[in-house]
């Protein structure tokens, strides 16, 4: 590592934390004031807002990352520019190839710290704060979404009113079909215990039968329970598929997809976080052109307002077509993969036009 | 206005849009992407995700406004430092009270926007912020409604579907649910469809063909069943988006003559945005002072640490006061006065000690 590296790299990196610091403190001020709507619901208190906010800034870190990384690129490389260090650089013989490469030895450091905190800590806090404010603004003792809670198996249909802790089930309601689309077997239990972690034990239970000469009824205190949705699939069926991580949000897809449930949003969803870590890179690499081709004589504020309509083009680019992709059925990877091709094309594009 | 006023504010007033152009693209950015989402979900239909981008941006300019202020002021003095041309005015015999009062008339100018926004705007596009989100929830059309998925419509019953055919557009193998106190109702139809196009805040029905209905009473041990080639089904009532009070969207002048806590410490909170956008743009000229190779981004972090701080602190306050944990008097203001504070002794040393 040279001397120049170091310097690069301590630059950009400087440029990346700054950015992260402005971004990141705009932004969770905004989630704060958003999150305040909800203070007085339940037993949600100013003091669960504060820690909702502090415990999502993981995740929010990931989503500015992109935008971090063209603006910090931008800025760090601009100080350099705009001290005339970077021409020094030039006149010595550093090429500017070797420049954008220690530019992007930093991008591979942010990219990461970006899967390690998408890995290892968003979900986690995410999850912590999705269920203490829930827990607060709906019902101290139990867990429960807005709906029930839905979920399809086959020719059956899985109703379930609260999850409690300790993942019991809470009122539930199995909806069967036959192969003829008839109604076979209708079991309501007051509550479902986990046996394992493949199974359930239902209690209280009342089962009827439509048969064709009438409905039979039984009335049964126990009842084993084994189906798809197991105990330990509850947890992951309950959270939103934004905050699962990409192991969970991978399993989840496969028993969706047993199931005969829709998948593609959550496809996507999984193929943006696989390619989140890239489309950061690919931010850094854009960014070099500004500093190093024609826009090297610009001020910082052009060169900031063409990074942040390169940045927010892209972002909303790319969350526009996998929207589509979603809606269309289209190849999760494809749909995903697609912008990015795209802002590859054009910064090599970029780069001929610089030199 | 002399050459010097107009270079200032000239070099404030670039950075100014850039930064808060910058941030307010990346909000609203950040806007339409959750909105898409609930759109690709079946929760809102595609046409109101523009307006509601567009007035939660409108809301959100009084607190991105300040900042960019605060950072414009930070970034131009400090690049005037750095470049030491702040040294030459010096030199040249220009007071630093000189250069204040050039950020002084600035911050007044971004103060009076933040004024009008908070005053005005702000009940404004929430009352559009409200409307078109209930509107949105009323206009969910069944078409947009995604095969593999659960809905649940405002009565609580719940819908799902395989597929949908592509050429007619019609939902096929339909799961309904609904349920009163005695008992439970179970649709399920080979096909689903609309009968006719629907329209805002009117009532939707669906039409199942080749529906089997069954109706299942939890005491009684009964299931009454019947089949229909033409079942029709009220999804959604028709009925005229409620006018909730809502305190954000209350115009100034009602919640000026309210008692209510809540409504006090809101209006505070619009009387106090353009004190807040006045004090984060003098507190970038202390801020902005910088030695000649320390770079012009490196107060940056502390002007972004205290923004962070203020708003925070501010928003805490109201909330405080909405709570009655704090008195309307001082309500929010004593965060105000801190800062103004901290801004006065900070303007003083630096026109002491230029």
């Amino acid at each position: 590592m040279s001397t120049i590296d170091r310097h690069i790299w301590l630059r950009v990196i400087r440029g990346y934390a700054l950015m992260m610091a402005v971004l990141l403190s705009v932004f969770s001020l905004m989630a704060f004031v958003s999150e305040l709507d909800s203070v007085g619901r339940g037993t949600y208190t100013l003091r669960d807002a504060v820690f909702n906010v502090l415990l999502t800034v993981p995740s929010r870190m990931i989503e500015l990352a992109p935008a971090t990384a063209i603006l910090g690129s931008i800025i760090g490389l601009g100080e350099l520019a705009s001290g005339h260090e970077l021409i020094a650089m030039l006149a010595l013989g550093t090429s500017p190839l070797r420049i954008g490469l220690s530019v992007t030895v930093t991008g591979i450091v942010l990219m990461i710290a970006v899967v390690g905190i998408q890995e290892w800590v968003a979900p986690s806090t995410d999850q912590i704060a999705y269920t203490r404010r829930i827990q607060a603004i709906s019902n101290p003792e139990a867990l429960s979404t807005k709906r029930g809670f839905w979920s399809r198996d086959g020719r059956q249909f899985i109703r379930v009113h609260q999850v409690l802790p300790g993942r019991v089930l809470s009122d539930v309601e199995i909806y069967e079909f036959d192969d003829h689309d008839r109604l076979r077997l209708v079991t309501w239990a007051a509550q479902a215990d986990p046996k394992d972690s493949h199974q359930w034990v239902l209690l209280n239970v009342v089962q009827r039968t439509t048969e064709a000469k009438g409905v039979a009824t039984k009335h049964l205190a126990s009842l084993p329970w084994a189906g798809s949705l197991t105990p330990a699939q509850v947890e992951l069926l309950i959270l939103p598929a934004e905050i699962l991580s990409r192991a969970a949000l991978g399993r989840y897809i496969t028993f969706l997809k047993a199931t005969g449930q829709d998948v593609a949003r959550l496809e996507i969803r999984l193929w943006q976080q696989l390619t989140m870590p890239l489309s950061t890179l690919m931010m850094v690499l854009v960014a070099i052109p500004f500093v190093l081709g024609p826009l090297r004589k610009a001020t910082a504020g052009k060169r900031i307002l063409h990074g942040s309509l390169v940045g927010a083009a892209f972002h909303l680019g790319s969350h526009s077509v996998a929207y589509l992709g979603a809606i269309m059925h289209l190849n999760a990877a494809l749909t995903v993969l697609s912008p990015l091709a795209v802002l590859g094309g054009v910064t090599v594009w970029v780069y001929r036009r610089a030199q | 206005m002399l050459i010097l006023d107009r270079y200032l504010t000239r070099e404030i007033a670039k950075p100014l849009l850039v930064f808060c152009g910058g941030l307010l693209l990346l909000f609203a950015n950040f806007t339409a992407i959750r909105y898409l989402n609930r759109v690709a979900d079946g929760t809102m239909p595609f046409q109101s995700v523009l307006p509601l981008v567009l007035v939660r941006t409108a809301v959100a300019l009084e607190i991105l406004l300040p900042i960019a202020l605060n950072l414009s002021v930070v970034v131009t003095l400090g690049r005037l430092y750095t470049d030491s041309e702040m040294s030459a005015l010096f030199g040249s015999g220009i007071s630093p009270i000189r250069v204040i009062r050039t950020v002084i008339a600035g911050s007044l100018v971004v103060a009076g926007i933040v004024a009008l926004l908070s005053i005005y705007v702000r009940p404004w596009a929430n009352g559009n912020r409200y409307r078109l989100e209930r509107q949105a929830v009323a206009d969910i059309d069944l078409n947009d409604m995604q095969p593999g998925h659960f809905y649940e419509n405002s009565s609580g019953t719940v819908l799902f579907f395989q597929l949908r055919d592509q050429s007619s557009g019609r939902m096929q193998k339909v799961f309904i649910q609904s349920r009163s106190e005695e008992r439970v109702r179970l649709v399920w139809a080979e096909e689903g469809y609309y009968p006719e196009p629907v329209k805002a805040g009117m009532g939707q029905t669906l039409v199942c063909s080749s529906a089997q209905i069954y109706e299942i009473y939890r005491d009684q041990g009964r299931v009454r069943q019947a089949t229909s080639d033409g079942l029709v089904l009220e999804w959604e009532k028709a009925h005229a988006p409620s006018e909730e009070y809502r305190r954000k969207a209350a115009p100034t002048w009602q919640l000026a003559r309210s008692d209510s806590p809540k409504d006090i410490a809101e209006f505070q909170w619009r009387l106090s945005t353009p004190v807040a956008a006045f004090l984060m743009g003098l507190l970038g000229f202390p801020l902005s002072r910088a030695r000649a190779r320390e770079g012009k981004y490196a107060k940056l972090f502390v002007s972004v640490l205290c923004y962070a701080i203020f708003y925070n602190l501010s928003i805490m306050a109201k909330a405080w006061v909405e709570q009655e944990v704090v008195k309307t008097v001082p309500g929010i203001w004593w965060v105000h006065l801190l800062l103004g504070i901290l801004v006065a002794y900070l303007l003083w040393r630096r026109t002491t000690h230029p």
